[in-house]
C-alpha cells in the first residue's frame, strides 16, 4: 500500500506578494518534489538571476525566455515554468498556477513551483506536466496552498448567520 | 500569510544592484530583438569581444554606469537615473521595474521637458489602453430604447474620434463586461 503523501507549501522568502506570488510545494515523503531544494542550493549569482525572473513575473511582465506557460494547450494551461541556464545546461522550475482566493481575490494567482529539471532539447517533457496536473487536482495539495491564503470575510458576511 | 519579509534586494547593495542591472539588460535585450541585432553585432558596435557582451548579458551584476551608457547609446537609446519614493521604505516589495517608468513616460506623451509635462497633465488624464467608449445622446439614431452606444476599441492602436453624439460618457480602460 503506497504511503500517503502530505504536502507543505511556503512562499519564497524575500519575494514580494502583490497580484501574484511564488512558492514551493514540498513533501517530506516525496523527494521528487525537488524545486525548493534546487532553489536553496543555487549559488549567489544564479540565485539573483532566478529571483530577478521571479520578480518580473510577479510584477506582471512577460518574457518567454525567462518563463512561460502553455496557454494554448487546454490540458496544460495551468502549468508554468521558470527558465535559466547554468553551466551551458538549460534549467527549469516547473509548477502550476493556482487561484487560492476565488471569492475575495479572484485575480490573485500563485505560482506553485514543484519540480526542477535539466534539459538540452527544446521539446517539453509532457510527463512532468502530467504529474503537475495530478498534483494540482489533489485535494491535500489544494488545502496546503489555500491554508496560506484564507478568504477574508467582509464585515457584512461576518454578522449575517 | 505569515510575517512580512523584506525583499531579497534588501540583503545587500550587491543584490539591489543586480536586480536593477537585470532590469536594464532586459531593456537592452528587448531593443536588440526589436532591431534584429544579435549579440555579435552588438559586440562589434561596442568594439568589444562577443564573449564580453555575453558575460554582461548573463551576469549584469558588474555593470558600471559607463557601460550602461555605452550599451544604450549604441542601441540608439538614452538612460536616466531615477530616484523615487514608492511608500515602501523597508523595501518589502523590491524596486519598481525600469520598464514601468519607461512605459509611464511614454504614456505621458514622452515629455522632453517640464513644459511638455505640465501641458500634458493639465489637458489629458492618462487612462491606459482603452477597450470601449460609451456615447450618450444616441437614442434618436438607434433602434433600441437605450440612449447610449458602446464602441469597442483595439487597445493597442491609437485612434481619433469624431462624433455628433452629445458627449462621451465613459472610457473603459479595462476589459470588463458591458453592463446594459
Amino acid at each position: 500500500m503506497p504511503v500517503a503523501r502530505t504536502f507543505d507549501f511556503a512562499l519564497i522568502v524575500g519575494q514580494a506578494v502583490g497580484r501574484r506570488a511564488v512558492g514551493f510545494l514540498q513533501s517530506a515523503k516525496d523527494p521528487s518534489l525537488d524545486g525548493g531544494q534546487k532553489f536553496r542550493e543555487l549559488k549567489s549569482a544564479r540565485e539573483r538571476e532566478v529571483r530577478s525572473r521571479l520578480d518580473y513575473w510577479i510584477a506582471g511582465g512577460t518574457n518567454n525566455r525567462w518563463f512561460h506557460g502553455w496557454p494554448d494547450l487546454t490540458k496544460y494551461k495551468e502549468c508554468f515554468t521558470f527558465k535559466w541556464k547554468e553551466n551551458r545546461q538549460h534549467q527549469r522550475l516547473y509548477g502550476f498556477l493556482h487561484h487560492p482566493k476565488p471569492k475575495t481575490a479572484p485575480r490573485f494567482v500563485v505560482c506553485v513551483l514543484v519540480y526542477h529539471d535539466e534539459k538540452n532539447e527544446d521539446e517539453t517533457d509532457f510527463s512532468i506536466l502530467d504529474r503537475l496536473n495530478e498534483l494540482r487536482k489533489d485535494s491535500s495539495v489544494v488545502q496546503a496552498i489555500n491554508s496560506l491564503f484564507p478568504e477574508e470575510r467582509s464585515s457584512k458576511q461576518k454578522w449575517v448567520q | 500569510m505569515g510575517a512580512v519579509t523584506k525583499h531579497w534586494t534588501s540583503r545587500s547593495v550587491k543584490d539591489f544592484v543586480y536586480r536593477i542591472s537585470s532590469d536594464f539588460i532586459l531593456q537592452v535585450e528587448k531593443k536588440m530583438e526589436e532591431e534584429g541585432i544579435n549579440q555579435k553585432a552588438l559586440a562589434e558596435k561596442l568594439g568589444v569581444s562577443n564573449g564580453r557582451v555575453s558575460q554582461i548579458l548573463r551576469n549584469p551584476g558588474n555593470l558600471t554606469l559607463k557601460k550602461i551608457v555605452d550599451y544604450s547609446r549604441v542601441l540608439g537609446m538614452k538612460v536616466s537615473i531615477v530616484a523615487y519614493e514608492d511608500g515602501d521604505p523597508q523595501n518589502v516589495n523590491g524596486p519598481v521595474n525600469a520598464e514601468i517608468f519607461h512605459l509611464c513616460w511614454k504614456r505621458a506623451g514622452s515629455p522632453r521637458d517640464f513644459f511638455a509635462l505640465n501641458n500634458f497633465t493639465s489637458d489629458v488624464k492618462p487612462l491606459g489602453p482603452i477597450y470601449r467608449i460609451y456615447f450618450s445622446g444616441y437614442q434618436n439614431r438607434s433602434n433600441t430604447d437605450k440612449d447610449w452606444m458602446a464602441i469597442s476599441c483595439d487597445p493597442n492602436k491609437a485612434f481619433s474620434l469624431s462624433t455628433s453624439a452629445d458627449k462621451i460618457t465613459r472610457a473603459i480602460p479595462e476589459r470588463s463586461p458591458i453592463n446594459a
